[in-house]
């Protein structure tokens, strides 16, 4: 029998593969097979049942040669297997030493939003197994899922923090948190596990270090492991775009051909050239709610410098009551004469709605936009339907010194810390389970998995066949230009909450016209300067400073 | 002052002692009821002292539940009264507090007033009567949260209450266009879509108080009342609202105690906003702890809000004493004009009986 390089012994490596199949495994397959036929339901097993295509059903059972793990029973299941070198690997090799090799088995809960257990609970695609039965079947780690709204997250963990609670030892955080769990001792360093297990996310983010550090690390260390994309991409509809009417309009009316707009000037133009609200049709619904709709401000804010208009300078004075903010505010009120009505109290299930249904020409949505609206009987229900129409674009953005910057936000993301207060001998297989997750072998695996909202944010999810078929290729080559383009929300620092609370309730006032832009922005940057204060400014000029490594520099 | 002929003397009763009291170690009656009573009492206390102690103490501090040290290491951050301070100082909180204010003035007062109407409505028998009550009762048993949102979809701007407005408005009366009223998204409206949710929650609890003290009030005094030739109004101002004043004093109380602390349905229709429109008190200290981490100032908010509850409910609490002290003198008041009895030798009389 062969051993691996790492010294572990691999059972799938010590025979050719034309021997490795046993005879049990065998009639478990043919068995399967042969039901498939019985029953109809299986049409496709049925039909592609020929001498040739029996090795390539048995092949989807096993590994491929080198590999040491991943799922098995479907076609392309090699793309996720992996080998012991590889961030999955050394994770599940870690996690058998807690393990004895799989013989002991390990209990590890894990807290996350109820809208993205499907993706580690549900078997996808067909033939596959769940990822957590994989994790149980390769490693015997059982993860015990404890689903939770995400307006609960924060509550729970505060309940963690102030009870000491580590009956989870994995829970949901989102990246503003990083700062204010890291600090309150509930978010365990996991620098030294990094530097162990040796995780793949600076060759495999999508962002590169910038999206590591942005989502992944607070003062330059890591505390938070991502397994999302929470970007938000601007989404439009393309049958209103390339329409020849609305092209010949549009020109007259503007003097410049109708395509999706580079800058918010054109944004401008082009969203109160489709606001037909008799026609039901809104020029661009982004959202302007409490809690949610401060990103699309962000948005304008932050692409308002070159690299970028920041929030703090580097002794964390507040920059937003400058002309940057103060316009941004300005635009960001302007656009409530072209979204739908009642855009205050509509959340995303309305924005998700109301682009479904043909009202609108533009919005900014997450990039799961793509994944959820098209040919979905429930959102999808334009007449004719639209949803194949929808295309997703970078941010508008602004010329500054004769450079175009545009800058997307990310914000929320479903992410995740080893909690402190857990057993601390389970804090390493902790990590490693998240290590494991966020490996490109099996975060590419699930993130296709139609049964959640965990998003693509490594660059091989974005080339793989399942998710490209999920989220739609063209959307997929997109993100590849969004994610460098984007900025992190306010910043991941201590308190990070109470300075978007303070930016969000005074934007609302300004959105309902009781305070101007200038009142508003003023009002927060005193508001932040009291946080700031409170909190030590020594201490968030630090973090500030580190988190300048999580901001990008693109132009274009 | 002598007794009336006919009324002993008020005298202590004679201490007694429970057969078997020996088990008790030969106490008294009353020593027994205190054994009995105490871990009863230092329970509730707990429960409500420790709480209460925990919230005090870290009002005096800058705690939260980031600083990274658990609630008991709070003194590390000391500031003594620095959170009153500000929280009497803060223009957010003291707004929150008048919203919250005129929420509870509006909200119980239109209650009350809808609450009454429907109790004398429902006085008499009439068709459907019972069928009619279980109709009003019915939205006091719904979950707030689930009233917050059925007056979300309500007061949308083209939900079901604009359509029936512009119908009423300009189908049938021709006197305006189609009405499209930002119930939730205006800031000088907003306040009123979360009364409105209230009142139409609440009042049927109103309605009910109202019809038991109504339906308990003597029948032959009434009777007396109508045949004498008191009128509706003259039954009402001189008979019906001084017997049902402590009724009418708890209902009131209960629901501004209530409605002060509103929380679930202003939190689904408008989040507090928009901006800070609605953001009652609730809201407010909701927003301190689970927005801005600050467990010690949104402390020192609860305990100046705790304070001025308890300060009103002492001041509403005593006319409700003062009115069963009135119901009781008026019934025992000798009808010939002769000396007044005491209560507490009415009371020893009809312990006597």
């Amino acid at each position: 029998m062969e051993h691996d390089e790492t010294g572990v012994q691999n059972p799938d490596m010590d025979e050719p593969e034309s021997k490795r199949v046993s005879r049990g495994k065998l009639l478990k397959v043919a068995g399967a097979a042969g039901a498939g036929i019985a029953f109809g339901g299986l049409a496709g097993t049925a039909k592609a049942w020929t001498p040739s295509s029996r090795n390539a059903v048995l092949a989807n059972k096993k590994l491929a040669k080198g590999m040491i793990g991943g799922p098995t029973g479907f076609d392309g299941a090699e793309r996720y297997q992996y080998g012991p070198n590889t961030a999955a690997g050394r994770a599940i090799l870690g996690l058998k030493k807690f393990t004895n090799n799989g013989k002991k088995r390990l209990d590890l809960k894990m807290r996350m939003w109820n809208g993205a257990t499907g993706q580690l609970s549900v078997p996808f695609p067909k033939g596959a197994p769940s990822v957590a039965d994989q994790l149980l079947k390769e490693a015997n780690v059982k993860l015990h899922l404890t689903a939770i709204a995400p307006t609960d997250q924060i509550t729970k963990n505060l309940q963690t923090i102030a009870t000491r609670d580590g009956s989870n030892q994995i829970l949901i955080s989102s990246i503003e948190d990083n700062g204010d769990y890291a600090e309150a001792g509930l978010a365990r360093n996991l620098d030294a596990f990094v530097a162990t297990h040796k995780p793949d996310w600076d060759q495999d983010f999508a962002g590169g270090k910038v999206a590591v550090a942005m989502q992944n690390q607070y003062a330059g260390s890591y505390y938070a492991v991502s397994l999302d994309g929470d970007y938000q991409v601007w989404v439009y509809r393309q049958d209103l775009f390339d329409n020849a009417k609305n092209q010949k309009d549009f020109k007259a009316k503007y003097g410049y051909d109708l395509a999706f707009p580079t800058t918010w000037q054109q944004h401008a133009d082009i969203a109160t050239f489709f606001t037909r609200p008799s026609e039901k049709l809104y020029g661009s619904i982004d959202l302007k709610n409490p809690y949610w709709g401060y990103c699309n401000w962000m948005m304008r804010y932050v692409s308002s410098a070159n690299p970028n208009q920041y929030y703090f300078d580097l002794n964390a004075k507040p920059l937003i009551n400058g002309p940057a903010g103060i316009q941004a505010t300005k635009e960001h009120v302007a656009s409530m004469a072209w979204t739908y009505p009642d855009t205050l109290s509509k959340g995303w299930p309305e924005e998700y709605a109301a682009m479904g249904a043909g009202n609108a020409a533009m919005a900014s949505m997450f990039s799961n936009v793509t994944k959820f609206i098209p040919g979905n009987p429930g959102l999808d229900t334009a007449n004719p339907k639209i949803g194949s129409f929808l295309r997703t674009e970078v941010a508008p953005g602004r010329m500054v010194g004769g450079k175009l910057i545009r800058r997307s936000i990310i914000y929320f993301n479903n992410q995740f810390v080893v909690n402190a207060f857990s057993n601390k001998a389970l804090h390493e297989p902790a990590y490693l389970v998240l290590q494991w997750l966020s490996s490109k072998s099996i975060f590419d695996w699930f993130t296709g998995n139609p049964a959640g909202y965990m998003d693509p944010n490594h660059t091989s999810a974005l080339n793989d066949p399942l998710v490209r078929s999920s989220y739609k290729p063209y959307a997929c080559d997109k993100l590849k230009e969004i994610i460098p383009h984007t900025a992190p929300p306010i910043l991941a620092i201590r308190g990070a909450r109470e300075y978007t609370q303070a930016l969000d309730n005074n934007l609302q006032k300004a959105l309902t016209k009781q305070i101007s832009p200038e009142q508003a922005m003023a009002n927060t940057a005193a508001a932040w300067e009291k946080t700031t204060n409170r909190i030590g400014r020594a201490k968030q000029i630090a973090a500030i400073k580190a988190n300048r490594a999580a901001w990008p520099q693109i132009t274009g | 002052m002598e007794a009336p002929a006919g009324i002993p003397a008020r005298q202590a009763p004679p201490k007694r002692r429970l057969p078997g009291s020996s088990a008790f170690g030969g106490r008294s009656e009353k020593g027994i009821a205190q054994v009995l009573v105490t871990p009863g009492q230092l329970l509730l206390l707990f429960l409500i002292g420790f709480p209460a102690g925990v919230a005090i103490y870290i009002s005096f501090t800058n705690y939260t539940a980031t600083t990274g040290y658990p609630w008991y290491d709070a003194y590390k951050g000391w500031i003594w009264f620095d959170n009153y301070w500000e929280a009497l100082s803060s223009g957010g909180f003291w707004s929150s507090i008048w919203r919250t204010l005129l929420v509870s003035v509006l909200a119980v007062g239109i209650e009350f007033a809808l609450g009454l109407i429907l109790a004398f409505l429902f006085l008499r028998e009439f068709r459907a009567r019972g069928i009619l009550m279980v109709v009003f009762l019915l939205p006091m048993m719904v979950v707030p949260a689930v009233t917050g949102f059925i007056f979300y979809m309500i007061f949308q701007t083209s939900g079901p209450l604009n359509a029936a407005l512009t119908f009423i408005f300009d189908t049938v009366l021709g006197i305006t266009g189609p009405i499209h009223i930002p119930w939730l998204s205006d800031p000088s409206i907003a306040i009123y879509s979360v009364i409105m949710a209230d009142i139409w929650q609440w009042t049927p609890l109103m309605f009910l108080i109202f019809l038991s003290g109504l339906v308990a009030l003597p029948e032959d005094q009434m009777n007396q009342a109508r045949i004498l030739g008191a009128g509706f109004w003259h039954q009402l101002r001189y008979l019906v609202l001084p017997m049902m004043k402590p009724i009418i004093l708890i209902a009131l109380i209960i629901r501004s105690i209530e409605v002060f602390k509103i929380f679930d349905s202003d939190w689904l229709l408008t989040r507090g906003g928009p901006g800070d429109a609605t953001t009652t008190i609730s809201v407010y200290l909701y927003r301190q702890i689970n927005e801005n981490y600050r467990y010690g100032y949104a402390s020192a908010a609860a305990i100046i809000v705790l304070i001025m509850v308890s300060a009103f409910a002492i001041r509403a609490i005593r006319p409700i004493e003062a009115a069963q002290e009135e119901t009781f003198e008026e019934l025992i008041k000798p009808e010939d004009g002769g000396e007044e009895l005491h209560i507490e030798d009415a009371i020893a009389t009809e312990a006597q009986v």
